[in-house]
């Protein structure tokens, strides 16, 4: 076994760690706005100088900024791009909140009309069922 | 530059979109990516924790697009690139990339604004011309079939240790 097997990379773990969630999503958003751009540029079969006429702007190395996914885009940024590329950089990729409710047959053990009673005890019996919503969105690095 | 350079790759980095290698050169006891953050996490903090997000996005999420890299920083060729630095930050970290699968990282520094080609630092030029003469060695250790890609073209395989026997 040669020295590599050994190589110690907890220092790496430390650093993770020092990065918050919220860190690492926006680290993350900002690679994914490049991705995204980029995918669409390839779709429409245009290069960065295209995109630069199109948004009527003169300095290439913005769009290699951009592209670079190191960049703190504004909204407003986000809009016209989208805008000429024909994508949605705010629209939810996450899966739709599914509501499941849950009405039980209830027995009727009054001899007499007790409508209020049962009603009740559907309305406050239903269940509402998350578990098709992933709110716990972020990657876990694992090694 | 350096008789003996091994590749290791990065767990933390390396995810179902790409693999991140680096590398121990001769008998040094810390790796060129350890060294880098060793050498700059006080003063380059968030660009450091910049850097690791990165990568580990890059390796689980992404892969290592084009884009995100900048390249000819090397021979014509040669795959040698830098990480874009974080804006307003001059902290490069060189690279050599192997498409959107494969990248080795090397080690870097800061690029003061006072200095316009990397070959001003003595530092950023060894670091540079390492990865330079290492992809040359890679390329053939590969052409001699001592190493090649995995068959999903992740990985490195065969002998991981690059000899550079024209060192003196």
């Amino acid at each position: 076994m040669n020295k590599l097997a050994n190589e110690n990379f907890d220092f790496i773990d430390d650093i993770l760690e020092e990065i918050s969630p919220v860190e690492m999503k926006k680290i993350e958003q900002r690679i994914l706005n490049a991705e995204k751009i980029r995918k669409a540029m390839d779709a429409k079969g245009w290069n960065n100088t295209k995109l630069l006429e199109v948004m009527k702007m003169k300095s290439p190395s913005i769009i290699t900024k951009w592209l670079s996914g190191t960049h703190n885009f504004t909204q407003d940024t986000l809009v016209e791009i989208g805008e000429v590329l024909g994508i949605n950089f705010f629209g939810k990729e996450e899966d739709p909140i599914v509501s499941e409710y849950y009405f039980p047959i209830i027995e009727n053990k009054t001899s007499g009309f007790d409508s209020f009673s049962s009603l009740d005890y559907i309305l406050n019996s239903y269940q509402i069922n998350l578990s098709g919503y992933k709110n716990n969105n972020h990657t876990e690095f694992q090694a | 530059m350096f008789s003996r350079c091994q590749l290791i790759k990065i767990p933390q980095f390396s995810g179902p979109m790409g693999s991140v290698y680096t590398i121990l050169i001769d008998e040094e006891e810390i790796t060129a990516f350890k060294n880098f953050v060793m050498n700059n996490k006080d003063s380059f903090k968030s660009e450091i924790k910049d850097i690791v997000g990165r990568l580990a996005i890059m390796g689980f999420k992404t892969g290592m697009k084009e884009d995100f890299f900048k390249h000819y920083e090397g021979n014509p060729g040669d795959g040698v690139c830098a990480l874009y630095d974080k804006e307003d930050s001059n902290l490069r970290l060189y690279c050599i990339r192997y498409g959107s699968q494969i990248i080795i990282v090397g080690g870097g520094g800061h690029k003061p604004k006072s200095i316009r080609a990397f070959q001003e630092d003595e530092n950023l030029k060894k670091q540079n011309f390492i990865l330079r003469d290492l992809s040359k060695l890679i390329t053939a250790k590969m052409q001699e079939k001592e190493m090649w890609f995995s068959e999903d073209d992740l990985d490195f395989e065969g002998d991981l240790t690059i000899e550079n026997i024209n060192y003196e």
